[in-house]
């Protein structure tokens, strides 16, 4: 009596064998009768479509991880390169009184920004022409002073610092006054030492003034709030800040063509 | 007389007819798929179907009509041959090699696989002759029509090819 085995390959030998001969037949009818090659052409190319198309979709599922790593990859690099442009676009847009002010992009590579003493570490440096003094800002304001400078980074000391001191100016009103940091909040700052009589309406834009040589003038700060009078004759003005600091990637390192020569000047 | 001299002399009978009566497309005249059951009992299917393949080829060459149209229908005929031996008879039958007798078996059934056994060289034979070119409605009517004419074809051949 055959095994179960021999059964088994007589088995799998004959359907083989009926496959080929099967085969056989389909190659001669296609190479030999017009009608039935044009049918059997449908029937694979349709079949192909199914198996492939199904081949594709199977593939695409399996392959999503792989295709979202990439995309994600790309958003990021997309991302980067949208904040250098638009960080180089801002350095071109940025007001440049006169031809006296300079402008070099930056992008932070580490910063501190919770504590008292807060500071941005920049990625160009004296090598890049950095120089020690130089402001750093954005189109929306002030971000600090370079307090110290190395071949390839800078160590910029934040206006969110207590003892920084920034020449501002109310808009509408001409009135230029010191801006610091009201030591508390973050986007908070008080506009100090106005005069007692000057009525300064809520609301009222914020700008750099033009007695900085540090800063360029009429880069736009904050917006004015309330106004608390103190018992010297002068009063101090609340100021939101335009400037984000947590969201800071991109800043521009400004200075003074000739500030050198005005430094020299003023020592005189 | 030895069956397998039947078989062969059956064969050029088929390749005559197809020569000589020229069958349309309405309907198919062949006799191979009761030549399948002149082989003896005991044959393996490997070796029904060999057999199957070659006869068929040389009636697609001889009788002039698509070549690998008779192998593609016969082949499967022949390969199913023995399955339905057992499920019409029974396995001894297959077993032990034993002779296909009218008077053993009955009409109906002898009848029931040669219609069957028919059908399904027809089925293939006008589906791939067709080629999606003609109406399930003609084609039906063509396999009915030839169902009909080949069984009564079968049952003329059949005392040359079963024991008396």
């Amino acid at each position: 009596m055959p095994s179960r085995n021999t059964n088994t390959r007589q088995t799998l030998i004959t359907a083989a064998a009926f496959i080929l001969m099967e085969v056989a037949a389909l190659v001669m009818i296609y190479h030999n009768a017009e009608l039935q090659r044009a049918w059997f052409s449908r029937g694979i190319q349709s079949f192909n479509a199914t198996v492939w198309g199904a081949v594709e979709e199977a593939g695409g599922y399996f392959s999503l991880r792989r295709d979202n790593a990439r995309l994600a990859e790309e958003n990021l690099y997309l991302t980067r390169q949208v904040e250098q442009l638009t960080a180089r676009l801002n350095a071109q847009d940025a007001p440049e009184a006169d031809g006296e002010w300079t402008y070099l992009p930056a992008r932070i590579v580490k910063h501190q920004y919770r504590g008292q003493h807060n500071f941005y570490l920049l990625d160009k440096g004296s090598g890049d022409g950095v120089r020690l003094g130089s402001g750093v800002l954005t189109a929306r304001g002030v971000v600090g002073i370079i307090d110290a400078v190395s071949e390839h980074y800078s160590y910029v000391r934040s206006f969110y610092n207590d003892g920084m001191t920034v020449s501002a100016r109310v808009d509408s009103l001409g009135v230029v006054a010191p801006l610091v940091w009201d030591g508390a909040s973050r986007g908070g700052a008080r506009l100090k030492d106005i005069p007692h009589h000057i009525n300064i309406p809520e609301g009222s834009v914020i700008r750099t003034s033009s007695f900085s040589g540090i800063f360029p003038p009429d880069v736009p700060l904050g917006l004015s709030g309330a106004s608390d009078k103190a018992m010297d004759g002068t009063q101090t003005l609340s100021v939101t800040l335009f400037e984000e600091p947590a969201s800071l990637r991109y800043v521009r390192i400004v200075s003074h063509r000739h500030r050198d020569e005005m430094e020299e000047l003023a020592h005189e | 007389m030895n069956k397998m001299l039947v078989y062969f002399l059956l064969l050029l009978i088929q390749v005559i007819l197809s020569q000589l009566i020229q069958p349309g497309p309405d309907w198919v005249l062949t006799i191979l798929p009761v030549m399948m059951l002149c082989f003896p009992t005991d044959w393996s299917t490997l070796r029904c179907m060999l057999f199957a393949f070659f006869s068929a080829l040389f009636v697609d060459f001889f009788s002039g009509g698509i070549i690998g149209l008779n192998v593609l229908a016969l082949v499967p005929v022949a390969w199913s041959r023995n399955f339905f031996l057992r499920k019409f008879f029974n396995d001894e039958l297959v077993d032990r090699g034993a002779a296909l007798s009218m008077r053993k078996w009955g009409f109906p059934a002898v009848l029931g696989l040669i219609v069957l056994l028919t059908a399904l060289f027809l089925l293939v034979y006008i589906v791939v002759d067709a080629s999606d070119q003609r109406s399930l409605l003609l084609e039906g009517r063509t396999f009915l029509l030839s169902l009909v004419c080949d069984t009564v074809l079968a049952l003329l051949v059949l005392p040359s090819i079963l024991e008396r």
